[in-house]
């Protein structure tokens, strides 16, 4: 086997990019470890990424421009508020307090409406809202002063613990408390390199729920939920059901790691 | 109501798309506006299980193009330009202001056909499929337009980092 004599262009940002499969990744990385300025090019289209995110993302609360507004208006909805902020919380009460939601469509037919099938339902509906959110998606940051945990923890009345997903490239930015038909539940995110999110949605464990690992594949969004008895949960992300495993995985450890020490 | 919730749970992106595109926040709140009344307009045409924000981006292009092709507005130093000034202004680190404002100066400088794929990409993480599905060009070329704008980026931030080496006779 020879080295190839040179990098390609196409390579190099497609690498940036994260469109590389595992294989073509580890070649690459090989590669970047030894020719540093290729490395340093790698660096800087990493950068641009960033760059362009402290240049163009709206700033907080943009309101949604009037004509925007009235061509909603005019197709027959209700009036909105202005302001994403308050136009998720409208979202988050139709998705969640609503019978159906998004996708809702979908899940009912792959599975009947069991209560499990209606709690992942819920979970990936909040996962729909606010994950793509990009001005709050949080309620309380990670780096926010107040401790969240302990806040979410009150309000749902059991203690609940934010694994590390740091082993799964994910990092932990915060959560917020959403309705979980009239009980509170909490929505804890994590992000990874390219924007990319997860979120794993809690509630008190009902009793209605048992320990195995479900799964739902809706196309591109899918959940897994399980209950350990105290806590109901569901993972949800807009990725390939491996994938997802993986995460998975990945918080059962991390639980499983802390409640032995 | 499904879609049209997930449709609107899209729209910030939509915003923020325009707003980089067209470097003018009239021009790009016009077209959201009009992708917006069409994509509403078609919702029963968008598959379920696709991927909405990429078929509204397809749709907002081929808006765009029609209004490139009917009048040749100029983007004009606009709010836009004001507001990205007063966020560069607040980073605290003088050498990440210099690169802020660079990268934006060249930003307004590439063609825009470069400009569409490093925001797709870049800004909006679409993957490379998705941004030639969107723009209606083979992958092939997203790829050798990304690797032309970014390096022509690169150069434009970094240049400005060296050293004067200019002679002042």
């Amino acid at each position: 086997m020879t080295e190839p004599e040179q990098l390609s262009d196409t390579d190099l940002n497609a690498y940036v990019d994260g469109e590389l499969d595992t294989q073509e990744l580890a070649e690459i990385e090989l590669w970047l470890a030894d020719h540093p300025q290729d490395a340093a090019r790698v660096h800087a289209y990493k950068l641009q990424r960033l760059q362009l995110h402290l240049l163009y993302d709206l700033p907080k609360d943009t309101p949604l421009p009037a004509g925007v507004r009235q061509a909603l208006d005019n197709s027959g909805v209700r009036r909105w508020l202005p302001g994403w902020r308050q136009i998720a919380a409208a979202l988050m009460l139709v998705a969640v307090g609503g019978a159906g939601g998004f996708w809702s469509s979908d899940v009912v037919t792959q599975s009947q409406r069991t209560p499990g099938s209606q709690f992942v339902n819920r979970a990936i509906n909040a996962y729909a809202v606010y994950a793509y959110d990009s001005s709050r998606p949080v309620e309380i940051g990670v780096n926010d002063e107040t401790d969240y945990v302990g806040w979410l923890s009150d309000r749902l009345g059991q203690q609940i613990r934010t694994p590390d997903l740091s082993p799964a490239g994910f990092a932990l930015i915060g959560g917020r408390l959403v309705n979980d038909q009239g009980e509170p539940a909490a929505l804890i995110m994590y992000e990874n390199d390219s924007g990319g999110r997860v979120t794993l949605y809690v509630r008190r464990g009902t009793g209605n729920l048992d320990t195995a690992f479900r799964t739902i594949d809706q196309k591109h969004k899918n959940a897994i939920y399980w209950s350990n008895g105290a806590l109901d949960y569901a993972l949800a992300g807009e990725m390939k059901e491996n994938e997802l495993k993986i995460i998975r995985k990945t918080i059962s450890q991390a639980l499983e790691a802390r409640a032995s020490t | 109501m499904d879609k049209r919730t997930a449709l609107v749970a899209e729209l910030p992106h939509l915003m923020r798309y325009a707003r980089s595109l067209t470097r003018d926040t009239d021009a790009a709140n016009d077209l959201v506006q009009d992708t917006t009344a069409r994509a509403l307009g078609r919702l029963q045409l968008f598959q379920a299980g696709t991927n909405m924000r990429a078929w509204l981006f397809t749709v907002m292009h081929n808006l765009h193009r029609q209004n490139l092709r009917q009048s040749s507005r100029r983007a004009s130093p606009s709010q836009l330009t004001e507001e990205i000034e007063n966020r560069v202004a607040a980073v605290d680190d003088a050498t990440q202001r210099l690169a802020l404002r660079d990268l934006d100066r060249a930003m307004s400088e590439l063609p825009e056909e470069q400009r569409q794929v490093v925001l797709l990409i870049g800004l909006e993480d679409m993957s490379y499929q998705d941004t030639a599905s969107i723009l209606g060009i083979p992958v092939g070329t997203v790829m050798s337009r990304l690797a032309r704008a970014r390096e022509r980026l690169r150069r434009a931030v970094e240049g400005q980092n060296r050293p004067q080496l200019r002679s002042v006779t």
